[in-house]
């Protein structure tokens, strides 16, 4: 949103405190793996729904056939871009197009999907355990996205 | 609060080695909780790279994305400025389906089935176009979920079986919702999302019927940590959009 549009009284939420994480280096972007981590509650059809105060991950399998369904508990935010376009919310197509081009080294097979209603320190043992199988597949390189 | 959520979970991967680039909907949030990495983008909660079929566009914000991913100095906070194209809506989008008008409590499924089956043509024409649907996580047939969902207008929870009841009908508003989010993009002109919004909470007998299901609850005498209870949380404030709340107030 614009700065300006955010309402007073979610702008001014409050927030679990974090300190600061060193920033991880890496190759060029054209020799990095990248994996996209989305906490729209994403997840193929078939897979566990998200409900309240969920703190785990569905699995987004770039080579399934399943549909790509949405369990995000909260009615705030528009829908309507995922209909049309999941690329709006998960954007797959795009970064595929810039590994065949060579702009990214790959894509990952594999991609993450939370429930972004859950406090992020909640989602900290689910984030440790999934960061482990990406150290697995190579992914040196993460895009999260909200909804 | 998704912001927030991908916010932290940056500071979590990186910690764990892996370079990290948020797409922040909310700055203000991001600014809280200062992840290594933050593109703030300027778009409506729901659409992170902006704008749906549009690829050019769509790019745009990932490469400005993917390009703050080797710097090592931070946390690093960058603002994408291009706003999301303008839909073109010559003349104003209105939904060509007409729905009848009816009063009678009793004949409400009857009226919400009658509506999706106007609007099932569109509905099939969009899968037909897009290979997809997002309608199914309540893993009900469509008029179970009318059906479903009607029995919570007087203001009582059914009976839960395996799921908590309270999920099953957050599921079954969903769905409902995405069957004619689904049919509403799939007919002629270039509907905004505040369009869709407006029509489905406004003039579709479905919006109306989740409507009454909140108005039914919010008032309700329940005890705590009960499934009435939980119900009651998920009727009242997950159900109905905040934007919409003004057409019951």
């Amino acid at each position: 949103m614009k700065r300006a549009d955010v309402p007073e009284e979610l702008a001014n939420r409050t927030a679990p405190a974090f300190d600061p994480s060193a920033l991880v280096p890496g190759p060029q972007l054209n020799q990095r793996r990248i994996a996209l981590i989305s906490t729209a509650g994403l997840m193929h059809r078939g897979d566990k729904p998200f409900s309240i105060g969920a703190n785990d991950y569905r699995i987004l399998d770039t080579e399934s056939d399943e549909d790509l369904l949405m369990s995000h508990i909260s009615t705030n935010f528009d829908r309507t871009g995922f209909v049309q376009d999941h690329n709006v919310v998960l954007p797959l197509e795009r970064l595929q197009e810039k590994a065949n081009n060579g702009e990214i080294g790959s894509l990952a097979r594999y991609h993450f999907s939370f429930m972004g209603a859950t406090p992020p320190d909640q989602l900290e043992a689910a984030a440790n355990q999934l960061a482990r199988n990406l150290r697995g597949d190579e992914v040196n390189g993460l895009i999260l996205l909200p909804v | 609060m998704c912001t927030f959520a991908v916010s932290g979970l940056a500071h979590y991967f990186e910690r764990a080695g892996i370079a990290t680039v948020v797409i922040a909907l909310i700055p203000q949030h991001a600014e809280k909780i200062r992840p290594p990495r933050t593109l703030s983008v300027p778009f409506i909660l729901g659409r992170p790279l902006g704008a749906p079929n549009d690829p050019a566009f769509q790019h745009r914000v990932l490469d400005t994305a993917l390009g703050l991913l080797n710097q090592t100095d931070g946390p690093v906070f960058a603002e994408f400025e291009e706003d999301a194209p303008a839909v073109d809506e010559v003349p104003p989008w209105v939904c060509p389906v007409s729905f009848a008008q009816t009063s009678d409590e009793s004949d409400l499924v009857e009226t919400v089935i009658s509506e999706i089956q106007l609007l099932t043509p569109w509905y099939e024409k969009g899968i037909s176009e897009r290979g997809s649907s997002s309608f199914g996580v309540a893993d009900m047939q469509l008029e179970e979920v009318v059906k479903f969902l009607a029995d919570f207008t007087k203001g009582e929870a059914p009976a839960a079986e395996e799921i908590p009841i309270e999920d099953m009908l957050k599921r079954a508003v969903e769905d409902l919702k995405a069957f004619y989010n689904e049919s509403a993009v799939s007919q002629p002109g270039n509907p905004s999302a505040k369009d869709i919004e407006d029509w489905y909470w406004g003039e579709t007998e479905a919006g109306k019927m989740i409507r009454q299901i909140k108005k039914s609850f919010i008032d309700a005498p329940v005890s705590s940590d009960t499934p009435q209870a939980r119900t009651k949380f998920t009727a009242g404030f997950l159900l109905v959009p905040g934007s919409q709340a003004f057409r019951d107030a």
